[in-house]
Formats: structure tokens, sequence, C-alpha cells
């Protein structure tokens, strides 16, 4: 086991598990009593800090700063969504977008919209928190390694960006521009777009130095490519015989192609791409207990949004406002999203025994 | 062995020849220094080592080039990397990831070694770099120092044979360079590693060298060689080259200790000064009035302390320089004056008025300030625009004529309509420097001027900031190049730990500190010489003091015993 990496930490894979489940929570209901009880899941893990490798990495993002964009989002509803029977005020006057009837269904609306997006920002800040930029790279196919690198380049990327609109703001005051109105702080842009090509120019040139990908030189690359791009021409197709309304099978025949294709290609890259993996964190059967309230949650989720097509957890407080319906059973099964929590507290309280 | 055979290299048709009929060859396990001028072919050189030109950049070569056995133009950059460690100069663009550990094994997954392997390999280059403590380390929270050294380990993990540096101190102060270039000359001992290193410091690097690249630019072939004959047909030598040169010294001194040996040998060691460290503002700084005054300045970082109630006053007419180790607190100073760091505790004052509370962009029209990295000030079309830009911000009159003799006193004049991201590292400095001089601040303040400028361009600098100062202005400079500092400063002080030690006169402070001396100050430690002119003159006179004037290198070499009177009293 690699050096600095202990037990009690959580495979990469219960991470990603967890963080799709919330993600398809999210996306599939606006019932404020539902992402409630999602965000309370998420805070509490959230709150109860690292539990993957980077424990302690990064500090946790204060809750108020989380739960600022409720407010945002219902304001913002509010004033540029004029539908709903109950209404607050009438803004008077020509004012575009603006003018017109605030209602309570908007209100509601925009705040379930922040409330989500509370939760997305909470849950990505402790999967962020959890796992190293390595583990997420080798979770990926390695046909995608080159695509995973770039996107670990794009996260490390953020913080140089951060840095460097300092500095150019910094740059301006210097010069005398107080960087009020649109116009100055437009002048951020160019410097800014400037500085992160030559820096782009700069990461490329070391990378080229130090042989990335040279292990990995395929001499068919043309050819996968081609076959790659060929799947999307398949899928294409299919999509097209649906828009023009032949048989159901000749679509599904395609699609079936486009899907072989893609996976023929994949796995022929995947024995071309040449590298090893210095941490590869075997999964144990706490990943697997950690993972399985997660799971479980996300194959309801499935069942019920793709193959039943049932509305359980949908909700709108359009066109009248309403009290959102609410099963103990399904926010039973919310609460799946604490497994990693309850399973690092087990074996805490465990450890401790 | 590396192998150059005539080689050379255009970016373009169109353009002139960067290189221009490199022929050299570099035994194995040799330390070799490339030096030049900015824009001679320096960069350009090293990565035709490796292939990075012209595989990256595109451009013509001629001639060839082997290197281990290998033609780099033929294979390309990816496959040289096994041979071939690069390490670029600037160490924050050169991380992927953001832990130590993980960006050495990085390397090491990619080159496909085998996982039980890679543990291993980490632990040897750590340990060999003296950093096994840093393994766990997250890059963010490294020194500059630290940083370069994580850079170098990165590429040793892959076991090259060649290890090419490009600029790899420039950004560091004189101990963290020393303690890199040490370690890299080990390293070159230890494991056979031919090191090819290009630099602008040569002070720092000669005495270490085996072999010397000189690039002279404007097509002309590189000399290469012996460091001792190269030397003699090179403009800019450190200070005991130069006055080896001078005195017609062969075989010339390449260090300190040589250079001491020398003037034992010529019996100049004893050689007095007459105006030995110039105290005028101290003795008269209490009948001036400051320009600028900080008291009790205290700006605190979290839990760090940057700065600890630091009291100075800078004076008209005086170039003061603050110096100390990396994150003494020096840029600290200097951002807190201008308002970019938030005080906690003091007071700045600017003539008699109070500009605590002022904002940044409002005591930029009366403090200009120079950071480190000039580019970030640029942002126009054109010279000209950049310093009408800065009129317009301050609600100025926006006068041509004005912006455009400032221009021909920095000797930018030709270059008004050019895109200043073109120009040299030196002249886009100077629009740098342009643009925030355009509004006739009282005070200016430079962070580390030197970084990346060449002899010719430092120099340039220092006659232009001598001229400023003549003409009125408080500069105060904050640098770590001591020879730079020696030959400009009229008043040198030292920072440690946020905290304000030193403050004198600049051979005095400099001697008394901890920092690494100037050249010239470790020849003559007690005679104040602050250049090579100066030894120079002294030396004249003592001549002309001498009974018998037609023979005076027959005197200066014929003081053998430690009992000689000084050469001028």
């Amino acid at each position: 086991m690699p050096e600095g990496h202990t037990p009690a930490h959580f495979h990469a894979w219960v991470w990603l598990t967890w963080m799709t489940t919330i993600l398809l929570c999210v996306s599939l209901t606006r019932n404020p009593l539902y992402l409630v009880v999602v965000w309370l899941c998420v805070a509490i893990v959230h709150a109860a800090g690292g539990m993957g490798e980077l424990a302690g990495g990064n500090a946790p993002l204060p809750f108020w700063l989380s739960l600022m964009v409720v407010p945002f989002g219902a304001i913002f509803n509010a004033f540029t969504v004029h539908v709903g029977e109950r209404v607050i005020f009438i803004l008077p006057g020509q004012f575009p977008l603006l003018s017109g009837k605030i209602t309570w269904e908007a209100v509601v609306y925009g705040a379930t919209n922040g409330l989500a997006l509370s939760v997305i920002l909470l849950a990505f800040w402790v999967f962020n928190r959890n796992v190293s930029i390595p583990s997420f790279l080798h979770m990926l196919p390695r046909a995608f390694h080159s695509i995973a690198i770039v996107g670990s380049i794009a996260i490390t990327f953020v913080p140089l960006l951060q840095r460097e609109v300092h500095q150019i703001q910094e740059a301006q005051a210097i010069r005398g521009n107080n960087l009020s109105g649109l116009r100055n702080k437009l002048a951020l842009l160019l410097p800014l777009l400037v500085s992160s090509l030559e820096h782009a120019f700069q990461l490329a040139e070391v990378m080229t130095a130090r042989g990335f990908l040279q292990s990995s030189v395929s001499s068919n690359q043309t050819v996968w490519r081609g076959a790659f791009l060929g799947g999307f021409g398949l899928l294409l197709g299919g999509w097209l015989s649906r828009f023009w309304g032949l048989p159901g099978w000749a679509a599904n025949l395609l699609f079936g192609g486009a899907m072989a294709l893609f996976v023929i290609v994949v796995l022929a890259t995947t024995r071309k791409v040449r590298y090893t993996v210095y941490r590869s964190t075997p999964f144990r059967l706490r990943d697997a207990l950690a993972m399985s309230g997660c799971a479980c949650l996300l194959i309801f989720l499935l069942f019920q949004s793709f193959v039943l097509s049932a509305p359980r957890l949908a909700y709108s407080p359009y066109p009248v406002l309403r009290l959102p319906p609410f099963e103990p059973w399904v926010a039973c099964l919310l609460l799946g999203t604490l497994s990693p929590w309850l399973m690092a507290a087990f074996q805490k309280h465990d450890s401790v025994s | 062995m590396i192998r150059f055979h005539n080689v050379s290299f255009s970016y373009s048709p169109a353009q002139r020849w960067v290189i221009r009929g490199a022929n050299f060859a570099l035994p194995p396990g040799i330390f070799c220094l490339v030096c030049g001028a900015s824009g001679s072919g320096k960069s350009t050189l090293l990565r035709l080592i490796n292939g990075l030109v012209p595989h990256f950049s595109g451009g013509i070569v001629e001639g060839e080039i082997d290197v281990q056995g290998v033609n780099p133009i033929q294979v390309g950059p990816q496959q040289m990397s096994r041979q071939v460690g690069f390490v670029f100069q600037d160490p924050e663009t050169q991380f992927i990831l953001d832990r130590v550990e993980d960006e050495i094994a990085f390397n090491l997954e990619n080159a496909a070694i085998p996982a039980p392997q890679i543990a291993q390999r980490i632990t040897d280059t750590l340990q060999a770099l003296g950093i096994l403590h840093l393994r766990q380390r997250r890059l963010e929270s490294l020194s500059g120092g630290e940083k370069q050294k994580v850079a170098i380990a990165t590429v040793l993990s892959l076991a090259p044979s060649v290890l090419v540096l490009d600029e790899p101190t420039s950004q560091l102060d004189g101990h963290s360079a020393e303690e890199i270039l040490t370690l890299v000359q080990n390293l070159a001992r230890q494991r056979k590693l031919t090191i090819v290193i290009a630099e602008h410091r040569l002070d720092r690097l000669l005495h270490f060298t085996d072999y010397l690249v000189y690039l002279p630019g404007k097509e002309q072939p590189p000399l290469a060689g012996d460091p001792r004959q190269v030397l003699l047909q090179m403009e800019s030598v450190p200070p005991v080259v130069q006055l080896g040169k001078r005195l017609g010294v062969q075989p010339l001194p390449l260090s300190v200790a040589e250079g001491r040996q020398m003037l034992q040998n010529v019996g100049m060691d004893r050689l007095a000064h007459r105006s030995s460290f110039s105290q005028s503002w101290l003795t008269n700084r209490e009948s001036r009035q400051a320009v600028l005054s900080l008291e009790k300045l205290r700006v605190v970082f979290g839990k760090t302390q940057a700065l600890s109630l630091v009291s100075l006053q800078l004076y008209a007419s005086q170039i003061l320089c603050v110096m100390g180790s990396n994150g003494a607190g020096k840029t600290t100073l200097l951002r807190a004056i201008l308002g970019l760091a938030p005080l906690q505790e003091g007071r700045i004052q600017l003539l008699s008025e109070d500009i605590t509370a002022l904002s940044t962009w409002k005591r930029s029209r009366l403090i200009g300030y120079l950071p480190q990295d000039p580019n970030a000030l640029l942002f126009s079309e054109t010279v000209l625009e950049e310093l009408l830009l800065t009129l317009r911000n301050h609600a100025l009159p926006e006068d041509a004529e004005k912006a455009g003799s400032l221009l021909e006193k920095l000797g930018l004049a030709t270059h008004a309509d050019r895109y200043p991201r073109d120009l040299s590292v030196g002249e886009r400095q100077r629009v740098a420097l342009g643009a925030i001089l355009v509004t006739q601040p009282l005070v200016l303040l430079l962070d580390e001027p030197t970084r990346g400028l060449d002899e010719r361009a430092k120099s340039r600098l220092s006659d232009l900031l001598r001229d400023f100062r003549d003409r009125g202005m408080a500069i105060l400079v904050v640098t770590h190049d001591v020879e730079f500092m020696l030959n400009l400063a009229d008043r040198l002080v030292i920072l440690e730990n946020g905290r304000l030690i030193a403050d004198g006169a600049p051979a005095e402070v400099l001697l008394a500190s901890k920092l690494p001396p100037a050249q010239i100050l470790q020849l003559f430690p007690n005679q104040g010489f602050r250049s090579i002119d100066e030894v120079w003159q002294a030396m004249g006179e003592a001549l002309s003091r001498m009974p018998d004037k037609n023979d005076h290198q027959a005197l200066l070499v014929c003081h053998s015993d430690d009992n000689r009177p000084p050469l001028l009293e």
C-alpha cells in the first residue's frame, strides 16, 4: 500500500456512486421535502470531514455559502417568471422581464431550484475532498487516458486561473484602473486569455518533454478514430430513421451497431494504451457496504424513471401552490446517501471499542 | 556523449538563424554551462538536445545532432525523454498534479514502469535530492527552492543520462540557488549524469563548470570549450573573471578562491580604497524630509506574520535596496505600500500626507510599482498606447508628446508602434516601467527587476534608475542580485521573517548579513569597493604613486610578504 494511504479511506468508486446517486436524485425531483432530506444527508457527510484519500485536504465549504443560492434562486425566479395563481404583489411599469405579477409559486420553484444547486455544490465539495485526482483518473477506461489527463489538468488549472485573475486585477490597479464599470472589468479578459494560452503552451511543452503517451503510440490510430466516427454516424442514422418514421427495428439495428462499434474501439484502444497504476487501491468489503445504500437508491431511481416512468418523485408548484407529496419509505431510501458516513462511523466505533 | 556538428536552426525560412554553425562535443558526465545574452538562442540550443525544437516549435534544422547515439531530430522529444530529462525555468508551470508523490509517479506511470518499482524509484530519487520529507506534501505548500527540487526529481525519476536545465535558479534567492546548483553538481558526480545548464548568473556557476558554450548571437557561431579560454572572448563576465582579464592573468580565475590567489600573486590583496562606505545619506538624513515614511507596518496572512512592525524612511534622490531570503516579506512590503496587502497595523505617509486609507489606484498616481512579472502590466496593442492608457486611467491629459519623450528616455522610441508582448524581456520591462512612470510618480518601487535579464539589460536598467535618482526620485528595489544591488544601491536594508534587521551602507550591511556576498566583497572584504571599475581606479592611483612608474606589473607582482603596506592609504 502506498505511503499515506490509511485504511479508513473509501475506494473512489464508492464516492463516484454516491455522487452519481445525488446528481440523479437532484435531477429527478423538484419536491422540496425530498430535496431537504437529500440536502441534510449530504450536509452530514460533508460535516463529517474527509473519509477518503485526501482526508482534511481541502477546507470545508461553509454551509451558509452553499445555502446562499436558495434565496438567490427564489428572488431571481420570482422576478423573471410571472406564472402562478397566488400573487404576492404586482411589479408595475414596463421593465422588460421584471414587470408583472410576483407569485408564491415562482418563489417556491426558485427556492427549490436553489436548494438543488446547493446540494450539487456540497456534493461536489465532498467528492473533491475525498477523491484524489490520480484515483479519479484511474477509474476511467484506459482508452480515455489522455482525456482523463486533460481533465486533471483542467482541475489543477482552476487555482492557477484564480491566481492569474487576482494578479491581473492588481496590475490594473497599479496602472490606475479602479475596475469599476463593465468596460474596465473587460480589460481583465485579454490579459487573462493571453496568460492562459501561454500557460497551456508551457504545459504542453513540459508534457511532451516528459514523454507523455510515449508508451502508447499506436500505429492504427487513424483506423480507430475512423471507427469511432463511424459509430457516431450509425448513431445519427438511428435518430434520423426514427425522425423519418422508419420501422423501429431499423433504428434499433443502427443503435446496436453504433454501440458495438464503440465497444470494439474502446476495447482495442485500451489494449494499446500502456501505462501503469501506482496507487491501485483494492475494493474491500467495507467499500461494498459503504456503497450499498447509494446503490439501492440508484437502482430505485433508475427503475422508477426509466422502466416504470412513474412520477413518484415529481412535483411542481405551478400552476397553484400545494403541499408536495411525501412518502416516508421514499425518504428512507434517500437516507441511503448516508451510507459512507454510517460505515465510517461504525468503523470508528469498532476501532475505539 | 552529446555532439553538435555544424548545427544551424531558424524558426522559419523568413527569419534569421537563431543558432548558426554550432560545433561541439560533450563527453559523458560533464558539467556544461550555456550562456549568452537574452535572445541569443540558449533555450533553443537546450531544446535541440531533446528534440523539443523543432518537433514542438517548428523550424528548420541543418547539421547533425547526436545524443547518446540517438538523433533527437529524428526520434522526437517523447522518445528522447528516457535519455534527456528537461527542467524548465518556472517550476510552477511544470506540475500536472497536486502532490509531490503523485507528480513523480505520474511520470513513471506514463513510462509504463511496473507499479512495484515506482515506489522504490520515488524513494530513491527523493533521497538523492534530500527531499524525502516532502513526499506527501501538496505542491502549493512548497517554497520556490523546494518546488524546483521536485521538478528535478520528476525528471530524474526516469533515470536519464542527460539532465538539461533552463535557468533553474532565476527565481530563487542566493542561498536556494546555491543549494540547487550544488545538488545538481553532486548528482552529476554520483550518477555520472551529463549536465547542460543555461544561466545568466555566471558567478553562481563558473566554479562548477567543465565546459562552456557561449552564444554570441547575431548569427555568430557559438564558442565552446574550456571555460577559461571561452571567457577570454566574452564581454560580460563575473567580477572575478573581469579583474583577471584586466590584469592579463592566465589562466583566468573562475572562483573567488582562485581570485584571492590571483590577487595575492599580483600583490593587490591589500589594496585600499579612499572612498570606502559612502555614508552621505546617513550623515545628513536627519536634515531631510522623507518622501515615503513607513511606521510600524504589520501584515498578517493567516497565522503568518508577513511584516512585523517595519518602520522605514525613503528619501528623495536615493536608491534603497531591500534584500532577504525567499519569504522574508520583501514583496509584501512593496504590496503593503501600494495597498495591495492589507495592513493590520501601521501608517504610511507620502511627504506629509497620510495615505494609509487611500485606495491602490489612487496611490499608484504618486507611487509607481513594477511587479516581478512585467507582462502582468501589459494590456495594450502598442507600446505608446500602454503609456497613454495609464494617463487615461488617472484622468490625466493624454499627452502623446510627453509619452514619446519618456519612450525616448527608455530607449523605446523605435518600438512605439509595436505590440508590447512581442518585445524582448528587457524591452518589455522598460515598457512596463514607462507605463508606471508616465504619471511622474515621486516614488518608484521595483520587485526583482533583474529577473531574466542579461548583463547588458541589467546595466541599462542600472543607468536608467541612476538617472531617475539624480532627477530626485526616491527608488526602492527588492532584489536577490547582490552584484546588481552593490552596483546600484545608496542604502541597503535586510528583511528576515518580516522584520527589518539591518539598515545602512550596502557593502557594510551585506558583509554583516547571512546573505551570500558579492564577488567583489569577497575579494576585497574591507576595502568597500563596489565595482571592478573602482578597483581598477584605485589600482591606477596606487601605481601612479609607485617610485618606478614604468614597470607597474613588476611592482604589483613583487610584493610577497604579509607585512607590506597597503598600496594606497
